[in-house]
């Protein structure tokens, strides 16, 4: 047993090779002369120089067939899982306790990477084997590392290469889970000036017509899912009923105040006010980086601010002549510290238009829900009621009235393929509600609050 | 001095060759990434990417590519690889004497139709494939060269977030290549990887979400 340490280094490229279905299309013959670095069972299908897994059968299995095999000191990366003995030379990297494999109910689900190692030449970052495959790339010494098999997602419905089994048998799969952690950990790399790139086995992104669909971030929290709807769909110039709803009450013609929307997202409610009043000053909050990074190229007059609409010291006082905030309430549960900070942002005589499910009735669901694949019911989809609401704005001075306004979406919905998606169901009095794969019906309001 | 392509065949051999276009997907690679490799670049490219080989059929572009020697060039016998009757002979070529001069190779090809590549030249001496973008004829020179892995870049078939080129990119013409293009290119890389080469491409993103990009393919004309 040696420590990974001791691995020669190679500046030159060189390839972590996961098992996506895009490998189906590589020819074996392409590998031939070249630095790679596979991961688990793969190297049974190409001729990789180096393996690396958290299995420990994998590990023996490595040695034997005379690949140079690479894994954590314990099994899984899990201090609680010793390793057992393995019968010849490996290189084992030092770790964090990997808590993606604790299946306590304190840590099932658990999808964190830390960082804070990074530079350690004995460790290697944990989670997902894929995350410690490229930085143990970087640490070879990788001038630039070239991914391949690692897709984020479907290639024309499938998701691993003919023949590949799963390493081993567990209740769910997680691949899809990663991608968050392997975006961490390639930036990382990137950050200390070695480019990362992928291998597309077609000429182009066109992917000579075969169909790519990315990861629906199984299991992963409820934002990022959310930040991959958003980064991935394009609707600039579709704007939603919704948004034309808002903009109705909120602008009559050009406006020339500043305007903020919390809970941007991508930017497509700030591009779609760009567009009916121009001579807004447009301001954008978000606690999504890629999201912002996003809503920068499409709507470059705008400033954003990374940050979170909770965070009492985010913004100075009395900054915005009129906020937006639109489908973010639902996600909390702390709905006070939220309208506090808005009408504490939002400067006297100004507007506030927040978009969201408000019960009519007189009762406050608090609903947590999960992925039937997941483990934790972690995720929100909070209902409160307009007496709620009233009462506390009620109370607050700066408040001079609000009113809640029904949206009833003009055109029908379809249901989408993706129950994250609303679709619309026909009431008995004729008009449209909106639901989800949540199975609750929403009821939109537009409530209004003039300070 | 003028010299018969076929002179190159096979220099390259074993070697991965990227042959780079001028797509925006360019401008997220860094110029360190072709250090050291063999890179075939296509008309003004090497002006943004250092590139062993320029090919294009585009003369008015070469002049100072073979002034500087920075890098080898290639061109078609007949201009866009247009021929005419006084073109046939390419031993004694009468309009590149005039046009160019230095030191560059040639390649015959059939007369090229902008809308279809003949296939039927691919393994004759001399000849490389020429069709409705340059893109094509350097797939082929690629392999001609003896490559073991063609690696593409840049040959975008679409925009990036909008742009179809990299930045500062000027246009040979001013029209777009017909829209079959791509057709075309999956038919050349097909023949490659037909010959026992594989042909592959470069994304200079972490797969094909294409991290916070935006692609829109060309849209298509007729399947030729």
């Amino acid at each position: 047993m040696r420590s990974i340490s001791e691995l020669p280094r190679h500046p030159t490229e060189i390839y972590v090779i996961g098992s996506g279905r895009s490998l189906q299309y590589i020819r074996k013959d392409f590998w031939k002369n070249k630095i790679t670095i596979g991961i688990n069972g793969i190297y049974k299908y190409y001729p990789i120089m180096y393996g690396i897994t958290q299995h420990t059968s994998l590990i023996q299995e490595m040695i034997d067939d005379g690949v140079i095999a690479i894994s954590p000191e314990f099994d899984m990366g899990l201090y609680s899982r010793p390793r057992e003995k393995i019968i010849g030379e490996y290189y084992v990297f030092k770790h964090f306790n990997n808590l993606l494999y604790d299946f306590s109910e304190k840590h099932k689900g658990y999808l964190d990477i830390d960082l804070s190692d990074f530079d350690n030449p004995e460790t290697l970052v944990v989670g997902g084997i894929t995350t410690s495959a490229i930085h143990l790339a970087y640490r070879m010494g990788a001038t630039s590392i070239i991914l391949a098999g690692i897709d984020g997602g479907d290639l024309d419905g499938k998701r691993n290469q003919d023949g590949y089994p799963p390493v081993i048998a567990t209740a769910y799969m997680h691949t899809y889970e990663m991608q968050p952690q392997i975006d961490l950990i390639c930036n990382e790399v990137r950050k200390r000036g070695v480019g990362v790139y992928s291998l597309n086995p077609f000429n182009n992104f066109r992917l000579e017509g075969h169909k790519y669909e990315p990861s629906k971030m199984l299991g992963a929290k409820e934002k990022q899912k959310n930040d991959s709807i958003y980064l991935h769909e394009n609707r600039y110039d579709e704007p939603k009923e919704m948004f034309k709803f808002v903009a109705a009450h909120a602008f009559n013609g050009d406006f020339a105040g500043s305007v903020c929307d919390f809970g941007c997202a991508s930017g497509e409610f700030l591009y779609y006010i760009n567009q009916i009043a121009p001579s807004a000053t447009l301001h954008g909050v978000d606690c999504s980086k890629p999201l912002l990074d996003k809503a920068i190229k499409y709507v470059p007059s705008a400033q954003f601010k990374n940050g979170s609409v909770l965070d009492n010291h985010l913004l100075p006082d009395d900054q915005f002549d009129t906020t937006f905030m639109s489908g973010l309430l639902c996600m909390l549960t702390d709905f006070k510290t939220c309208f506090n900070n808005l009408i504490k942002w939002t400067k006297p005589g100004g507007s506030m238009y927040i978009t969201e499910m408000f019960n009519p009735y007189p009762v406050d669901v608090l609903v947590t829900y999960k992925e039937s694949v997941d483990f934790d019911y972690d995720r929100n989809w909070n209902i409160f009621s307009q007496q709620t609401i009233s009462d506390f704005l009620k109370k607050n001075k700066k408040v001079k009235s609000f009113a809640f306004k029904r949206f009833t979406i003009p055109i029908d919905l379809p249901r989408p393929d993706d129950h994250n998606r609303s679709w619309t169901i026909c009431e008995d009095n004729g008009l449209r509600s909106i639901t989800n794969g949540v199975g609750v019906i929403q009821y939109f309001y537009l409530l209004e609050i003039k300070l | 001095m003028i010299q018969n392509i076929e002179i190159l065949r096979g220099s390259e051999k074993g070697k991965d060759i990227y042959v780079i276009g001028s797509g925006r997907s360019i401008d997220y690679i860094p110029d360190t990434f072709w250090e050291g490799k063999v890179v075939i670049g296509v008309n003004s490219v090497p002006n943004r990417v250092p590139c062993k080989y320029l090919i294009s059929h585009h003369y008015f572009v070469l002049q100072p590519f073979i002034d500087s020697g920075k890098s080898i060039v290639v061109t078609s016998h007949a201009e866009m690889g247009i021929m005419d009757s006084t073109a046939e002979d390419w031993v004694k070529p009468t309009w590149y004497n005039e046009v160019l001069t230095g030191d560059y190779y040639v390649y015959r090809h059939l007369n090229q139709q902008f809308t279809r590549i003949d296939l039927s030249v691919f393994d004759t001496p001399g000849y490389l494939v020429t069709g409705g973008s340059i893109i094509t004829t350097a797939l082929h020179f690629a392999y001609f060269l003896g490559a073991s892995s063609i690696l593409c870049a840049g040959v975008d078939g679409g925009t990036l977030d909008g742009e179809i080129n990299y930045a500062g990119y000027t246009p040979e013409t001013p029209n777009q290549h017909p829209s079959n293009v791509s057709h075309q290119l999956k038919k050349m890389a097909n023949a490659i990887r037909g010959r026992g080469i594989p042909v592959v491409s470069i994304n200079p993103f972490i797969n094909f979400t294409l991290e916070i990009h935006i692609f829109k393919a060309n849209p298509d004309l007729e399947i030729m």
